[in-house]
């Protein structure tokens, strides 16, 4: 009886040496799959059987297949994505929204230096013909540079407006593969661990943290339960759907509620509604204060005995920046003179001089149009350098929390080589236990009856 | 601790290299721009006085144009009253002649001379620059004109100013209205016109009073010559200034914003040099493993 225990105990040693050979077989297969889990055969004796002498040892069993997983680290690695991901969606933005400006060197600083210049030429000889048409065009220069900058930073916030879109619908695609791996996982635990399914799920759960700050919490029978902001996306095969008001560029949850949403999706939300309309606000005041200004001093002047200077600049007050146009045409109703005469003073370039020396007038609270801009400037520099600098820390964090899972979960190939090679000994050992009994059991069965023959 | 595993040490090797290469790229690029910064926010503060520098050196380019051109300006008036002075010497010493009684017929022709005089002394006021009147204000018109014995100034009383600084400018311009003495009443060409009445009337008290008036309108155009004098010292001064001003701002703007090229060089070799030792490491990272160990 106690051979046959033999063979069998041998066997089971035999079945778990496999067991643990084509689990680092797939290890090693799967050493380059992102997201993959390292796995372990887990061993466990057999319930000991009542021999003679007692309770004896059977051999082992294969209890199960388990994953190295560490929630710790998965959730630290998951609230570095979610700071990363808000972090990294508003820096990217306010970086495009500064290398629109085209400054330092170009953009509105430049086209109002030119400006200030053209006026002085034109004091110098108001009534020559190309300083006017000079002038006129620094005008329009100075124009259609606001404009392109408002036009460009609109077009910012529309791709801004195109991403958070696109990401609400991402996540919730990624709502519906986590409830439907929730199902698959539950139906799946009777016939086993199923481990590939929960990185895939993982996977999935890691992008949803990036992109909305989603939290995880373990539900009843392996499922998970996803919420963002506290209120609950994922809940076991329940699939909540959000939804993007494009007006207020509001998260709403499907119960109507306004989700603080975290994520690409909270950085990005947060550059539509804080970021961008406060650097617009700063772009309009700024040429409300320029065509203001301009508009009073040219009024002063006269163009001829009988006409005087009118707006130099047109606006849409609603939306100055992107609608701000030279209002004359012509170059000949430039207002150069301080006074209309009679007779008309041809040469009189008082207005011109005191157009030109607006540059040094105070026009937005005490600062000149040119700090009036570069005000504008900085403040969007100095915001994209903070966001930059944000999101590089929260980079470095994510990085290393990445790197620590990275160590808990994957695979290297140096382990599992050594595994490999632990169970082909232990296989071999098994076998040879195998061959042993296999002996006995043969003097048993050839040689019982020959005693003493 | 565990080490981490193939794939995430493959990957945090590739960041390492990837953040050796950015780091060498940014450093080749302020080498080939010569700027320290591509964006206001890598360097916001010297940002924002690179382009304060930039528009006050705009500006100040604008007002040694502005010197420079008022400069023509004053020769131009200096000359022409210099030319003013030598006629109105030479009609003074012609009615010193007259006032003479031994030359009593020569009278007729000195009066003449002394209207072809008045008439150069007219021409000299309407001069012009690029179509405009030196004396003449503003107007579109002459300076003085003279018709029927009567002069009239027909310019206005502007003044050409030149900004040469935020806050200062300078005159460079005067009228014939006050040069002339139509200011005082007493103009020049209607004083040689009665001197020359008086000189065919044989009026000795009339030719007196015009030797008298000579003197005075002389005395006029002097003034006017040292007020332009002044304005011309004031320009050159200040052109001397601008110009110190605009060198003074380029190498401000140049420190604030460009790279010192010796250091820009060296950083350069030193993420050139970090990077190919991160490759070098990476390299051999990869080469170690257990699978080659084992038969």
């Amino acid at each position: 009886m106690s051979d046959m225990v033999g063979l069998h105990a041998a066997l089971s040693g035999l079945r778990a040496a496999q067991a643990g050979i084509d689990t680092a077989t797939h290890n090693v297969a799967n050493v380059s799959t992102p997201g993959y889990t390292r796995q372990r055969a887990d061993l466990a004796t057999r319930a000991p059987y009542e021999s003679v002498h007692g309770p004896a040892g059977s051999g082992v069993d294969v209890a199960g297949l388990s994953r190295a997983r560490d929630a710790m680290a998965d959730a630290r690695v998951r609230s570095g994505g979610a700071a990363l991901g808000e972090a990294a969606a508003r820096a990217a933005l306010l970086a495009g929204l500064e290398a629109a400006t085209g400054e330092p060197g170009g953009g509105v600083a430049a086209a109002l230096g030119e400006m200030w210049a053209a006026f002085e030429e034109l004091a110098l000889d108001p009534s020559s013909a190309p300083a006017r048409t000079a002038t006129l065009a620094t005008l329009d220069g100075l124009a259609s540079e606001v404009r392109r900058l408002a036009a460009a930073w609109d077009a910012r916030g529309a791709e801004a407006a195109a991403t958070l879109a696109a990401h609400v619908d991402e996540v919730n695609a990624l709502a519906v593969e986590v409830a439907g791996l929730n199902e698959a996982i539950v139906a799946a635990a009777g016939s086993g661990a199923p481990n590939d399914l929960a990185d895939r799920r993982d996977a999935a759960v890691d992008r949803l943290s990036e992109l909305v700050g989603a939290t995880v919490v373990a539900g009843p029978g392996n499922a998970v339960r996803v919420s963002v902001g506290g209120l609950a996306l994922v809940d076991g095969v329940h699939a909540g759907q959000l939804a993007l008001d494009p007006i207020t560029h509001t998260v709403l949850h499907p119960s109507g509620a306004a989700v603080e949403a975290g994520g690409a999706v909270g950085g990005t939300a947060s550059f539509l509604t804080d970021d961008l309309p406060a650097h617009q606000a700063a772009l309009d005041a700024f040429t409300v204060a320029l065509a203001d200004q301009l508009n009073a001093a040219h009024s002063a002047g006269w163009s001829s005995a009988t006409t005087p200077g009118g707006d130099l600049f047109a606006y849409d007050p609603a939306r100055p920046a992107a609608s701000l146009a030279a209002a004359i045409t012509d170059p000949s109703q430039l207002a150069t003179a301080a006074t209309p005469g009679p007779p008309f003073p041809v040469f009189d370039g008082g207005n011109a001089a005191a157009l030109a020396g607006l540059r040094t007038a105070p026009a937005l609270g005490a600062e000149t149009l040119d700090g009036a801009w570069r005000a504008v400037v900085t403040g969007l520099g100095a915001a994209a350098a903070g966001a930059r600098r944000t999101a590089e820390s929260h980079d470095a964090l994510h990085a290393a929390a990445e790197l620590a899972r990275a160590g808990a979960h994957g695979v290297s190939l140096d382990e599992e080589m050594a595994h490999l090679l632990r169970f082909q000994r232990a296989y071999e050992a098994a076998a040879r236990v195998m061959t042993a009994v296999d002996e006995a059991l043969e003097v048993l069965v050839r040689r019982t009856g020959l005693v003493g023959r | 601790m565990r080490v981490p595993g193939d794939l995430a040490r493959f990957h945090a090797g590739l960041a390492h290299l990837h953040a050796r290469l950015e780091g060498a790229e940014a450093a080749r690029e302020r080498l080939a721009t010569g700027k320290r910064f591509a964006a206001v926010s890598e360097d916001v503060t010297a940002a924002g006085r690179a382009m304060a520098l930039r528009a006050e050196l705009r500006v100040h380019e604008q007002y040694a144009r502005n010197a420079a051109d008022g400069a023509v300006w004053v020769d131009l008036a200096d000359t022409t009253l210099q030319d003013v002075v030598g006629r109105l010497q030479r009609a003074r010493e012609l009615a010193v002649q007259g006032a003479s009684s031994t030359n009593a017929a020569a009278r007729p022709a000195i009066a003449a001379e002394i209207e072809a005089l008045r008439d150069e002394v007219a021409g000299l006021a309407n001069r012009r620059h690029l179509g405009r009147g030196l004396f003449a204000g503003f107007a579109l018109d002459d300076a003085v004109s003279g018709s029927g014995g009567a002069w009239t100034y027909t310019g206005d009383l502007g003044t050409m100013e030149r900004r040469v600084g935020d806050a200062e400018t300078v005159e460079v311009s005067l009228t014939a209205h006050g040069v002339f003495g139509f200011a005082a009443g007493q103009d020049v060409f209607t004083m040689l016109d009665d001197l020359a009445a008086a000189l065919r009337a044989g009026d000795q008290a009339g030719i007196r009073g015009g030797i008298d008036g000579i003197d005075a309108a002389r005395e006029r155009v002097t003034d006017g010559l040292a007020r332009l004098g002044a304005a011309g010292a004031r320009l050159e001064a200040e052109g001397v200034r601008i110009d110190g001003a605009i060198l003074a701002g380029r190498e401000e703007l140049g420190d604030a914003e460009d790279v010192d090229f010796a250091e820009a060089v060296m950083e350069l070799q030193l993420h050139e040099a970090a990077y190919e030792a991160a490759l070098a490491a990476f390299a051999r990272a990869r080469h170690s493993s257990l699978v080659d160990f084992l038969r």
